[in-house]
């Protein structure tokens, strides 16, 4: 939404407020008003934000909101607009004063005086989809995390509490001493890759990928070689902006990055983009389904959105642990899907056919990245101490408890 | 292919880089501020300090301990403040990288590196916001009396070119190499490729701009160099930290979560990665071989640095948690041991930390702590390390291995497992727990409620640069 002239400073003073309220429940404070907006009582929502970013023509800002959702409890396959029609009517019934208040600085707000339908609407109309989405704990309710994180902790108590040189516990005495979880959970997530899917979409867009992509090498090398890549920016200017856009880092031990950038102009660049996401999207869907993204474990969930018609990309996620080991993971593991991403966008380190190379240019890729941040005013997330590595091993521990035929060492070594 | 370092630049270097003086038992660091309006008398005199460089260094090594005696040494390195207070340039000073400008002292960065509770800048006896420094001196000399006739020398005359000492650590050797817990320490050490005649364990040579500025780094990138070569090149950054150790808070920690004296050893040598000896647990997962020496031939290979992990990618010989393993995960970090080593490369530091202060109770040897236990206070606390790494990058080296593997309370799945050693131990999820990991199909073991054993008492990221810019200093 953009945000209207002049409410600029207002706007940013309420979602201050409302942050701080967040991440004051988040750490468990006790806090005597109720909030404006209310996450907690938001039970679709795993993850949520609003992002401020400049407008593309840079005079003016455009505020985003941005959740990961589940669709209604009971219905977990029914189709996106569906969820997103239930997940907004939940943003109107629990936060509808918080909605006013922040939206009152936006262009188009039907206002507070309006009926629910009318913001339903408001924020419907606005509503762009993913270019490509990845979430590494699949199938799972809020609630569904939660109780799985409270049943393996009741395990680990019993196990802790055990006299020092006992000998270790076997998988039943754990399943005797510890009683399910309460309250009743959803199904076991599938979190199994489909095959199927993937076949059919080797089958049908592989050789024309293959293909074309061959055919477009030399182009794209000579592309690549007229690209021009951000430097790294040592100025007081700079510090200030990456100390800004990094301000709220490392209270919790997840984190939110949110990043635009500007797509390398022409027709060939964004075709090439539009592809790159679709394979991830895929590969996101139906492969990387167990916690990891390629060979990234530490992402909770990601979104890529083609903005402004194609001419910007932006990029959100939520992770584990700081900024440094997020962009050093990208590094480390050079990772070729993300470099195919963002190989399309201004100012990324130079790559070798679009796949290689780029994130390998630590430095660069860094200063870049940061270059690129904005600012996220209000971050919730509703299980912020859980690592992507923890809410899938509790899921594991979960279904070792109630299964007696799987084996021990699937699950009893996550304890 | 690494690049290797030219045989040009080595006299450029300061001897500390490459040498850690082990055969000078004695140290000290001179924490210095510069006085209002005498930055030209100071940079005149550090200009004219005399530094050892790397091969005085080297020669210094192989000389009988009678003419070691004569010698002592000096390196120096300097905070951005410092380098403010002594009138480079504002282009020069812009050319830093963030963290080195920010400085250690931030509540960011300490959230980052778990400086927060008693850790926290606001409590550091030097380095924070109220007490700054501008120039470190790092001495070296053979004994107690050397060292004090070198320290009277470069004291008074830093003194007289406007250079006011405000804190200085005496630094000491402990029997076996050891650190203050009881633990042979400084086994595992990067090298610069090309910076030695001999050739160190294999595992551990890394590119010279993983430590130098301006030179090729594990990927092939230059690394950055601020200002201009003459300024830059062949510098590097120091970590220096003043980690205070509470040895009777450890074994007794140790103590009370074992059966015995022999288990306690056991779970203090499973939480650090190593026996006191310094046998790595990868390979002695049961019981401490003992020292090397008195060990016959064929029991113990050469060197308790040549190990792997990934025989125990599961931990059952050496905890995932445990301190060493986590600062340096080897060939363990990755599904794939080759991929593991090319990522751990990019996170090396060059070591060169000391333990100040007396044992506790006169002896340094885990048996003899856990006697003393009970009336432990006698001998107070004031005892630890002056942690110093060298790394051309503090984000990736040393900040990435002090937060994301050290501090990680998640490290290898654990709900709330940092470091047991060093780690803030902070638990906002749940309680902290350092985890021995089981044999297949049997549950992990998770030792509770450890407290606080390191508590940083004050640090500063500096610059220490090459001889030559060192000599620019004087003259500009």
């Amino acid at each position: 939404m953009p945000v209207r002239g002049g409410s600029e400073n207002a706007l940013a003073s309420i979602l201050d407020g409302i942050d701080r309220e967040t991440k004051a429940r988040m750490k468990g404070e006790k806090v005597g008003s109720p909030p404006l907006v209310d996450f907690e009582r938001m039970v679709s929502i795993h993850y949520a934000r609003w992002v401020v970013m400049p407008n593309l023509a840079g005079d003016g800002q455009i505020l985003a909101l941005h959740a990961w959702y589940d669709g209604p409890i009971g219905d977990e396959n029914c189709k996106e607009g569906v969820a997103r029609a239930a997940h907004l009517r939940e943003w109107t019934r629990v936060a509808r004063r918080g909605l006013d208040e922040v939206y009152s600085n936006c262009v188009g707000y039907p206002g507070a005086s309006a009926g629910d339908e009318a913001i339903i609407m408001f924020l419907e109309k606005a509503h762009i989809s993913a270019g490509a989405l990845y979430f590494g704990s699949p199938g799972r309710s809020r609630d569904q995390v939660r109780a799985e994180a409270e049943l393996a902790d009741k395990c680990r108590t019993w196990l802790d509490a055990r006299p020092i040189g006992s000998a270790p516990a076997t998988a039943e005495e754990v399943r005797a001493a510890v009683k399910g979880a309460s309250p009743p959970l959803g199904p076991f997530p599938p979190q199994q890759k489909n095959w199927f899917t993937l076949a059919c979409a080797t089958l049908l867009a592989g050789p024309p990928l293959v293909a074309a992509g061959i055919a477009a090498a030399p182009v794209v090398t000579v592309k690549e070689h007229f690209d021009q890549e951000l430097e790294p920016i040592y100025s007081e200017a700079e510090r200030r902006h990456v100390e800004e856009t990094t301000r709220g880092e490392n209270e919790f031990f997840q984190n939110a990055l949110s990043n635009v950038v500007a797509v390398k102009p022409g027709p060939f660049r964004l075709l090439l983009l539009r592809v790159v996401l679709f394979v991830i999207d895929t590969l996101a869907r139906n492969y990387f389904v167990d916690g990891k993204l390629g060979s990234i474990p530490s992402i909770h969930a990601a979104h890529w959105y083609l903005l402004d018609g194609g001419k910007r990309l932006a990029f959100v996620s939520n992770y584990d642990s700081s900024w440094e080991s997020y962009l050093g993971d990208f590094i480390d593991q050079a990772s070729s899907g993300l470099t195919a991403v963002w190989s399309n966008t201004k100012g990324y380190p130079r790559t070798t056919l679009l796949l290689w190379a780029g994130s390998r240019a630590g430095d660069r890729f860094k200063a870049w990245s940061h270059h690129i941040q904005v600012k996220t005013p209000v971050w919730y997330a509703a299980y912020p101490w859980l690592s992507i590595n923890n809410v899938n091993n509790n899921t594991q521990i979960r279904r070792g408890m109630a299964d007696p035929t799987l084996d021990p060492s699937a699950w009893m070594g996550v304890l | 292919m690494r690049a290797s370092l030219s045989h040009a630049d080595l006299p450029d270097l300061q001897g500390v880089l490459v040498h850690g003086y082990g055969h000078l038992h004695t140290g000290c660091v001179l924490l210095c501020q510069v006085g209002t309006d005498r930055s030209k008398a100071a940079r005149a005199h550090l200009g004219a300090l005399g530094l050892t460089n790397v091969e005085t260094a080297r020669q210094a090594k192989g000389e009988a301990i009678e003419a070691a005696r004569r010698k002592s040494f000096t390196n120096v390195a300097f905070t951005h403040t410092g380098l403010a207070a002594l009138g480079v340039s504002p282009a020069t000073l812009d050319s830093f990288p963030r963290e080195f400008v920010e400085g250690m002292a931030t509540d960011a960065r300490g959230r980052l590196l778990g400086d927060v509770g008693p850790s926290h800048h606001d409590s550091w006896q030097w380095g924070g916001k109220t007490n700054p420094v501008h120039v470190a001196l790092l001495l070296y000399a053979a004994d107690a009396s050397a060292l004090a006739a070198h320290r009277a020398g470069v004291m008074g005359a830093a003194e007289a070119a406007g250079l006011r000492v405000v804190k200085m650590i005496e630094t000491v050797t402990l029997p076996r190499r050891q650190e203050h817990f009881g633990f042979r320490d400084g086994i595992a050490q990067p090298v610069m490729k090309g910076s030695r005649d001999s050739s160190p364990y294999q595992g551990d040579e890394i590119a010279p701009g993983e430590i130098l500025l301006g030179h090729q780094d594990e990927f092939g990138e230059t690394s950055h160099v601020p200002g201009d070569n003459a300024f830059g090149r062949n510098g590097t950054y120091l970590v220096m930290r003043q980690l205070e150790q509470d040895v009777a808070g450890f074994w007794r920690f140790c103590r009370a979560n074992a059966e015995d004296d022999a288990d306690a050893i056991r779970l203090a040598a499973k939480m650090v990665g190593r026996w006191p000896s310094g046998a790595a647990l990868a390979r002695f997962p049961d019981k401490d071989p003992g020292p090397k020496e008195k060990v016959a031939h064929g029991v113990r290979a050469a060197d308790d640095n040549a190990f792997q992990y990934s025989s125990d990618m599961a931990g059952a010989r050496c905890p995932l948690g445990s301190h060493v393993r986590r600062s340096n995960p080897r060939d363990g970090f990755a599904q794939v041991p080759k991929d593991s080593l090319t990522m751990v490369a990019r996170h090396r530091m060059i070591r060169r930390g000391r333990p100040y202060g007396q044992p506790l109770g006169g002896e340094a040897e885990p048996a003899s702590y856990l006697k003393v236990l009970e009336d432990a206070s006698r001998f107070g606390t004031d005892r630890g390390i002056l942690f110093a790494c060298f790394n051309a990058s503090l984000e990736r080296q040393f900040e990435f291995v002090q937060q994301q593997w050290c501090e990680n309370p998640k490290l290898a799945g654990a709900v709330n497992g940092p470091d047991p050693l060093i780690g803030s131990q902070r638990a906002p999820c749940g309680p902290v727990g350092f985890t021995l990991q089981g044999k297949a199909g049997e549950p992990a073991r998770r030792v509770l409620g450890i407290p606080r054993f390191v508590t940083v008492r004050g640090g500063a990221y500096l610059f220490l640069p090459s001889l030559r810019a060192v000599r620019g200093l004087g003259e500009g």
